[in-house]
Order: C-alpha cells, then structure tokens, then sequence
C-alpha cells in the first residue's frame, strides 16, 4: 500500500464569542500531544473570516496521518491517554456548541484502501 | 443456539505439568457434555490482548441445556479446576445466544473472538447502528470467512460485556491484515470505539483473542 495521507477533521462551532478562547485551549492543551503521536496539523480556519462576538464561530482543524499505520499508531496512544478524553469531555465543552470528528482519505485512493 | 465462552488464564506459577493436565482434564470433560453440539478449547496465540491462554466455547441448542450441563457430573473435574485460583487465575466469560451472522468456512485456520462492553450513552439506537456498522464489515473484509455478533446475557471479568464479535480466518494474516487495514475498520466501525469521535459508544477495555482451529466454529 502506497503512503498518501488520511485527513482528520475536527469540526467545532463555538458558543458565541467563544472561539478565540477555543482556538488557544486547542493549540495549548490538545495540539502538542496530538503532534507527539504523529499528527500533523494542517490547517485552521475559521466561518466566518472573523471572530465573532454575539454568535458562533465554526472552526474547522484539518490533520493529516501518512497512511493508515499511522492512523492505528495514534489511536493506541492516545486511547490510554487521560489528557486526552479529559479534553474532549471536560475541558472543550465549556468553549463549544457541538463539534464533530472525520477519517476521510482522498477519493482516488478508495479503491487503493479497499483492495486489502 | 447458545454459546459458552471462556477466557482462561493461567495462574502465573502454574508449571507445564500442571497446564497438561488442565488441558486434558478441561478438553475431556467438554467433549463429554450432555447436549454439548459444539466444542471448541483451543489454547490462544501471541498477539492477544487481554486475550488468556486458553478459550474455551461451548455451543448447546439453548440456555437450559447449556445450564444442565454445567452442572453436570461431567463437567465437575473441569470446574473445580476452573475455579481452582492456582491453576486459573483469571475468567472472562460470555454467555450468548446466537446474533447476526454470516458465511461460511471449512474451519481450518483461525477463530478470533472480541468482548466489548458498550457503556457509553447506549442508547437503542446507538446500540443498533454500532451492531449494523459492525456486522457490515465482513461485505468490504473478504479474508473475514465466518462471522457472528451477538449481544451477551451473561458475563464476568474485566467489564460487564455486552457484544460478542466473532470471526474465523484462513490464517492470522487475514485478522492483521485485511481486518485490520481497510478502512470500514480505522475510518467508519472504529468510531465506536474512539474517545476522540463523538458516537464514541464502547469502553477501552476489550478482550481480543484468537486461537487456531481445525473444524468450524460459529455454528
């Protein structure tokens, strides 16, 4: 299997005028770990191209893995992790609305990925 | 059908000449069951996680048989030394009716099991998409030859188990390789299981353990 990257999408809307608070918990608090298994963070940006203050922001992290390895490599680290889940369940909330996590790979290597 | 499943593990000062005559003693008595319609008790292979030294499966035509002959004459050798903590130290155990299931194999190879325990928010309909995403897997995993998933009754060990997911295999190759590699595992059923991902449904702890076999399984 050749190495192309599998995305992890982190999809967040803050609650109103929560997002700049989210984005520096984010960067300190879970990103560095997330690196240290891997993880390379590709992209951040924000919906609308502002912060706002009486609405919510969406913002949108894009990581990538260099191959499905990888993807199980970060997994078994961060499962045991308390950061981790202590993150996710205990400290975003109070910054966040909703948010959403995806695995998604580029659409010419589906066939790639399912020949196994 | 109804299914007995074990997990035994050795206790740690437990010598080969004491493990032999586990074996014997366990596999005899097994096979001698009233009403047993199926045995299979097989010692594990490296590379299980949680996984014991031994399983052990028993497959009867319904609870009331399998009750009776646990409390067989038959089966009283093999309890006492189940029970007995300087020959086992540790029990994972499942009892299940049949679930979902699917394929077919020549039972020559290998029969992996995972114990789970879905106790995050398991809501019905959270329970019933995670068991169809899972049972949809062996349609993309063609090495998965034999499957089943069923949800537990009864249970003891590490977790309360709820979800039995069985498979059998051509080989070991089959379970780390295709099973583990495509992605309708570490893209879509993984999800489940992820603390990370929101439908995040099943504990961390799990048992995943695989022995070789020479007949048919999930029958």
């Amino acid at each position: 299997m050749s190495d192309a990257p599998i995305w992890i999408l982190d999809e967040v809307t803050t609650k109103p005028g929560q997002g700049p608070a989210f984005l520096a918990a984010y960067m300190e608090r879970y990103v560095p770990k997330a690196q240290a298994r891997g993880m390379t963070l590709a992209h951040r940006m924000v919906e609308p191209a502002m912060w706002l203050d009486d609405a919510p922001n969406r913002l949108l992290f894009v990581w990538t893995l260099p191959n499905p390895g990888a993807v199980w490599g970060s997994k078994h680290v961060a499962r045991p992790d308390a950061d981790v889940s202590r993150w996710w369940n205990e400290e975003a909330p109070a910054f966040i609305e909703s948010r959403r996590r995806s695995t998604l790979a580029d659409a010419d290597m589906l066939a790639e990925y399912d020949n196994v | 059908m109804y299914n007995l499943l074990s997990v035994l593990t050795f206790a740690p000062g437990l010598d080969a000449a004491g493990r032999d005559a586990f074996a014997a003693t366990v596999g005899k008595a097994a096979a001698a069951l009233p009403g047993v319609r199926n045995v299979m008790f097989e010692p594990t292979l490296p590379g299980v996680y949680n996984g014991g030294d031994y399983l052990l499966r028993l497959v009867f035509d319904d609870k009331a048989a399998a009750d009776a002959a646990m409390a067989s004459e038959t089966w009283a050798p093999a309890k006492a030394l189940i029970d007995d903590k300087a020959t086992i130290s540790y029990v994972q155990r499942v009892a299940y009716p049949g679930g979902r299931s699917g394929g077919s194999s020549d039972g020559s190879g290998l029969f992996r099991v995972a114990l789970f325990c879905a106790n995050v928010n398991p809501t019905p309909e959270r329970l019933e998409a995670f068991a169809d995403q899972t049972s949809g897997m062996p349609n993309h995993v063609r090495s998965i030859l034999r499957w089943q998933l069923s949800t537990a009754d009864e249970a003891e060990g590490d977790r309360p188990w709820t979800t039995v997911w069985e498979q059998e295999y051509r080989d070991l190759d089959g379970l780390n390789g295709p099973y583990m590699m495509h992605p309708v595992h570490w893209a879509h059923v993984e999800r489940w299981f992820d603390t990370e991902y929101t439908e995040h449904l099943v504990d961390s702890i799990l048992v995943h353990t695989f022995c070789a076999i020479q007949r048919p399984v999930i029958v």
